[in-house]
């Protein structure tokens, strides 16, 4: 009689334990998710109206980790022949995790001669970054790159 | 004046693609911090930032606070002819800084 008594314990301890855990992670998740994915989707239609978002030709390049979110070095570039019929015209970076999602709007010509910048952006923490590109027929492309952040920006000044 | 550093080559082919680098001192202040005391430390940043090559525009940049301190910028142009590029800064209190560069092309 000794033993199910002890088992339903364990039983009743594991099955608490999970749902704490489940109601951590949906504390933790979803409510930076969602404010994440609105600010910087409103802040890319802002900056390029309503066209689709086509995926691809925009590669971000970011370091995995940033020890300082006060500096972390970004590289976007498009895949674009950078000619007088074909180029970027203008290209943004977005942030979903810093308190203003638009960073940095870039106006390129085909005198570019190459579709690449390299900047040094604030990060409010471990975020997703997007960039999105125009081109000179109109169409939008947007690319993406994550980095975790140890020390975020705003919180040390 | 705030300390301006340009990195760019100073002879290129004609029709080459050549990298510009430019780097300005600024604090680009964000308006969220606040000073030991707690105050509000006021936003100053700077806004804009163009590159003419001969007097046409052919990069330009819009900086909001999310870009970091001493604002930094690589990019690229295609060397045509000979002749000097412009790089300036417009902070958002109508201050400008400005560096020329001269470029020889072959």
């Amino acid at each position: 009689m000794n033993e199910i008594p002890a088992q339903s314990f364990f039983l009743t301890r594991r099955s608490l334990l999970a749902g704490a855990g489940a109601g951590a992670l949906a504390l933790a998740l979803p409510f930076p998710a969602l404010g994440e994915a609105e600010d910087a989707d409103r802040a890319i239609r802002e900056m390029f109206g309503e066209g689709a978002l086509n995926e691809g030709r925009v590669t971000v390049k970011l370091p995995p980790i940033a020890e300082n979110g006060n500096s972390v070095p970004i590289t976007v570039s498009v895949d674009s022949p950078m000619s007088e019929t074909d180029h970027v015209t203008r290209l943004g970076i977005f942030s979903p995790r810093n308190p203003i999602a638009g960073i940095a709007r870039f106006e390129l010509g085909p005198r570019a001669g190459k579709a690449e910048i390299s900047t040094r952006m604030r990060m409010a923490g471990t975020q997703r970054v997007r960039a999105v590109a125009e081109m000179s027929d109109g169409s939008l492309w947007i690319g993406s790159a994550s980095t975790v952040v140890t020390l975020a920006a705003c919180v040390i000044g | 004046m705030a300390t301006i550093r340009i990195s760019a080559p100073g002879t290129a082919r004609k029709g080459e693609v050549i990298e510009l680098k430019a780097l300005i001192q600024h604090p680009m202040e964000t308006g969220y911090r606040r000073g030991s005391r707690g105050e509000e430390i006021a936003r100053n940043i700077i806004t804009r930032f163009e590159c003419r090559y001969n007097g046409e525009v052919v990069f330009a940049s819009d900086f909001q606070p999310g870009i970091a301190a001493n604002p930094f910028l690589s990019f690229f142009t295609r060397a045509s002819v000979s002749g000097t590029l412009d790089f300036t800064w417009t902070g958002e209190h109508g201050e400008s800084w400005s560096q020329s560069h001269t470029l020889t092309v072959e």
